[in-house]
C-alpha cells in the first residue's frame, strides 16, 4: 500500500470506537425497533414524522421477528457478557455484576484472608505554583482476614524494582476491616446510604457522596471478596449522577469504560474492562474542600487491582 | 477487518429476501455485519451519530429487503451503500470533526529550521494535514477514498456500494488521493514512509 494509504489507514486506526462491537442496546434497537425508555438526546432530536416512520418500522420489525427478542436478552443476561459494549452506567455494572457472579468459584470461609494485589499512586498538585509532587507507583498486597478475627499483613514495594524489598506493616487486629460487608445489592445499598453506618462519616457533602465514599473504602479496602463486588455494583446502580466515560485508563495504563461521580470532594472514577466488565481499578482527584485544608490544592490517587484472591494464610499467594 | 467467508457472503442473498426465515437470518446479519457498519461510521461521524445512522440503516435494509438483489452474494455492499446515503446527510458533523482534527495540530513555526523539522515529522501534524484534506473532499470522493483505505473494500465493491461505474470509482480515488499528497505538502510520503509516522 503506498504511504498516503497507509498514513489514511492509520488515521481510520485512531478515529476507531473504543469497542469493535457496537452497543448492546443497539442490537435491541435494530431487532425490536425500540427506543430505549428516558433518552432525551433521541426523543429531542427525533422529527415527529421520523419517529412515527420508525415506530411504524419498530412495529414492523416487531412483529415479524417475535422471540427474537428473547435471544437478544438472553444473550445480554449470559454468562459471557464480552463482546457486547455496555453503555449506561447502570447497564456496565450490571455486567459487572454479573461478570463476578460467574467467575466465583467457592465463597471465603471464616477463617481465610483475602488476597488483593493492586498498583498504587498518589500525586499530590499545589496550586500555588502549580507543584505537582508524585510518589513512587507502588505494588501492594494486602491480607485482610475474612472474619476479622486474625491479623492482616499488607506489603508494599515500588512498582518499577521488583528486587525491592517489601515493606512490611502488620495490620494490628482487625485494623478497619467490616467483616459484615453486606453481600447482597439491597442491604450494600442500605450500607452505603445509613447515616448510622459505623467509620467513613468525614465526608462534607450529601448522602450520594458518602455512599460513594464507602463504595471506594469497599473497593480498596481489601475486603472486597467476589460475593461483596458483586453486591456493590448492583448497590452502585441506584446511586445517581453516574455517568460513563468511554476511554478510561487505570494507573498501570489497562483501557475500559470509566463509570464517572464528581461530587463535593471531588471526582471518582472506576474503571472496568471494556469487554470482560471485570473491575480494573479506580481514579480519584480530591480537591481541598475534601481535606479541608487551608490552601488549594489536589490529590490524585489511583489504583489498579491486579488480583484478588482467598488464600488460607497471611502471605500466601495463591 | 474480518472478511466474511465464502459460505456466510452467499447465506446473505438466501437469507434477505425470504419472508418466512428473513427475520432470523437478518438477525444473523446484524451479527454479522453491524460491527464493521458501526466501526466506519464512528470513524466518520462519531459514535454518537454512528449508534443512530447504524440503527436506521439496519432498519431501511429491512424495510426494503424485498429489493435486494438475491443475486448478489454479499450484503455488505448494499448495507454499506445504505449506511452511505444517510452518512450524506451528516456531512456537516463529519466536516467538524475533520476540522477539529486539522486543529489539534501544533501550529507550524517558522522561526528555525529545526523547527520546520520537527513539525514535519510529527504525527500529530500529519494527521492533522489528513484531517483537514478529508474535510475538503467532496462527498463523493471521500465516499470512494475512505471505503478503499478504511473499509479494505475493492474497486468493484466500491462502485457496486455507491452504484457507480468502475471508471467512476478509479477517477474518484484518484482525485482524492491527489488531493491528499497535495495537502500533506507536496511531499511524497512514499518515498520514505517512516519519516511520517
Amino acid at each position: 500500500m503506498n504511504g498516503d494509504m497507509r498514513l489514511l489507514r492509520e488515521f481510520g486506526e485512531e478515529l476507531k470506537p473504543l469497542t469493535d462491537q457496537p452497543p448492546a442496546d443497539l442490537r435491541r434497537r435494530v431487532l425490536a425497533g425500540a427506543v430505549p425508555a428516558g433518552s432525551p438526546r433521541r426523543a429531542r432530536s427525533w422529527s415527529r414524522p421520523r419517529l412515527l416512520r420508525l415506530v411504524s418500522a419498530a412495529a414492523t420489525v416487531t412483529a415479524v421477528l417475535g422471540g427474537l427478542l428473547v435471544v437478544a436478552d438472553a444473550r445480554l443476561s449470559g454468562p459471557t457478557p464480552g463482546g457486547v459494549a455496555a453503555r449506561s452506567p447502570g447497564q456496565v455494572l450490571e455486567l459487572a455484576a454479573e461478570q463476578v457472579a460467574t467467575s466465583r468459584t467457592t465463597d471465603p470461609q471464616a477463617d481465610q484472608f483475602i488476597l488483593t494485589e493492586s498498583v498504587v499512586v498518589r500525586q499530590e498538585i499545589i496550586a500555588q505554583g502549580w507543584r505537582l509532587q508524585s510518589n513512587p507507583t507502588m505494588v501492594v498486597q494486602r491480607w485482610q482476614s475474612v472474619d476479622g478475627s486474625r491479623d492482616g499483613l499488607i506489603r508494599e514495594r515500588p512498582a518499577d524494582a521488583a528486587g525491592a524489598t517489601w515493606r512490611i506493616d502488620r495490620i494490628a487486629s482487625c485494623g478497619d476491616c467490616r467483616p459484615d460487608l453486606p453481600i447482597d445489592g439491597a442491604s450494600m445499598y442500605r450500607f452505603l446510604y445509613d447515616p448510622a453506618t459505623e467509620g467513613i462519616q468525614a465526608i462534607d457533602g450529601g448522602a450520594d457522596d458518602l455512599a460513594i465514599e464507602r463504595v471506594t473504602f469497599v473497593l480498596s479496602s481489601g475486603q472486597a471478596s467476589p460475593a461483596v463486588q458483586e453486591a456493590l455494583f448492583t448497590a452502585l446502580q441506584r446511586i445517581p449522577r453516574v455517568t460513563t466515560r468511554a476511554r478510561a485508563v487505570d494507573v498501570t495504563g489497562r483501557k475500559g469504560i470509566g463509570l464517572v461521580y464528581t461530587g463535593n470532594g471531588g471526582e471518582t472514577e472506576l474503571v472496568f474492562d471494556a469487554t470482560s466488565y471485570r473491575y480494573l481499578g479506580m481514579n480519584r482527584k480530591l480537591s481541598s474542600s475534601y481535606f479541608e485544608v487551608g490552601r488549594d490544592m489536589s490529590v490524585v490517587v489511583r489504583e489498579a487491582i491486579q488480583r484478588i484472591a482467598v488464600v488460607d494464610r497471611v502471605g500466601a499467594l495463591d | 477487518m474480518i472478511p466474511l467467508a465464502a459460505d456466510d457472503a452467499a447465506r446473505d442473498a438466501e437469507a434477505l429476501p425470504a419472508p418466512r426465515t428473513g427475520a432470523e437470518f437478518f438477525a444473523a446479519i446484524y451479527d454479522r455485519h453491524a460491527a464493521q457498519l458501526y466501526r466506519y461510521a464512528c470513524q466518520r461521524v462519531g459514535e454518537q451519530t454512528a449508534e443512530d445512522l447504524v440503527a436506521d440503516t439496519f432498519l431501511a435494509a429491512f424495510q426494503g429487503r424485498e429489493l435486494y438483489d438475491a443475486d448478489r452474494a454479499d450484503a455488505r455492499p448494499w448495507l454499506f451503500g445504505i449506511l452511505t446515503r444517510k452518512l450524506a446527510r451528516h456531512y456537516r458533523t463529519e466536516k467538524a470533526r475533520y476540522r477539529a482534527f486539522a486543529r489539534s495540530a501544533p501550529e507550524t513555526s517558522t522561526e528555525s529550521p529545526e523547527d520546520q523539522v520537527a513539525a514535519q515529522v510529527s504525527a500529530v501534524a500529519v494527521r492533522a494535514r489528513l484531517a483537514a484534506a478529508l474535510a475538503r473532499l467532496s462527498t463523493g470522493d471521500r465516499d470512494v477514498l475512505l471505503l478503499v483505505a478504511w473499509c479494505d473494500f475493492s474497486y468493484e465493491e466500491v462502485a457496486a456500494t455507491l452504484g457507480i461505474p468502475l471508471g467512476t470509482v478509479r477517477s474518484r480515488l484518484n482525485r482524492a488521493r491527489r488531493k491528499v499528497r497535495d495537502k500533506l505538502g507536496g511531499m511524497d510520503p512514499t518515498i520514505d514512509p517512516e519519516v511520517w509516522v
